[in-house]
């Protein structure tokens, strides 16, 4: 039985990553292989900008993602990478800085290479698309 | 897990330079092994003559030098990418071993995973 990890680094919309990750992910599940997560770097980040939207008929990407990360596949974003592409997370007030309303979608978590390298530590095979 | 991972983009081509080389440096972290192999147009990464400050970048390219402190040795550069650029080993930051094309494919194959960019 094999464990994938999925390493995304082409952006949204300029790329068709969204429905390949989605294919790749979904035949895994289907026969039984976990999908440990997918990580998203570099420009892949961009998938997880709660501000993108298409036009009322284009067809929606967060669909996709929402429907594996429903199916129990983390959708973990490197935090380095989203802020330099201005994703960030909701921030509360500080004495340091007024609060941040955030636009990372829901369905995306904040992460870090630390916890890509461990998951690759245990994965069968790292899928990059 | 020995992770080989694949430059191919010149410095400023992408944000790839540096988080690239953060990448191999979180899996070197967690005792993953990892190659480095420069190839094409990646072999401008290891430039000694880059200026990034003039480019309005920070300059991580000193950071290769901190790759023997994570165990980080196998470093690889295309023979003929080097000599495409008008480079040579020493025109370069780090010590690297300089493959021919021929080379590559075994060396890259010794590895279980390829992350590429």
């Amino acid at each position: 039985m094999a464990n994938f990890l999925i390493y995304v680094t082409q952006p949204a919309y300029d790329s068709d990553a969204a429905l390949q990750v989605y294919r790749f992910a979904t035949a895994a599940l289907a026969q039984q292989q976990p999908v440990l997560g997918v990580f998203f770097h570099q420009a892949g980040v961009t998938h997880s900008n709660g501000f993108n939207r298409p036009l009322a008929d284009e067809p929606d990407h967060f669909h996709y993602w929402q429907a594996l990360q429903q199916a129990g596949i983390p959708l973990l974003v490197c935090a380095t990478a989203a802020s330099r592409r201005g994703i960030r997370a909701a921030e509360v007030a500080s004495a340091e800085q007024p609060a941040v309303a955030g636009n990372l979608h829901p369905a995306f978590q904040l992460s870090g290479l630390t916890e890509f390298a461990a998951l690759a530590a245990t994965a069968t095979r790292v899928v990059q698309l | 897990m020995r992770v080989a991972i694949l430059q191919r983009h010149e410095p400023l081509a992408n944000g790839s330079g540096i988080e690239i080389l953060d990448l191999a440096l979180a899996l070197a972290n967690l005792e993953q092994e990892v190659g480095l192999f420069f190839v094409d147009a990646g072999v401008l990464q290891l430039w000694a003559g880059q200026t990034p400050a003039a480019c309005a970048r920070k300059d991580h390219i000193k950071t290769y030098g901190a790759l023997g402190f994570y165990d980080l040795e196998q470093v690889f550069v295309c023979a003929a990418s080097l000599a495409k650029y008008g480079l040579a080993a020493a025109d370069l930051v780090i010590p690297v071993t300089a493959l021919d094309s021929s080379d590559l494919p075994q060396a890259l194959g010794r590895y279980q995973q390829v992350i590429n960019t």
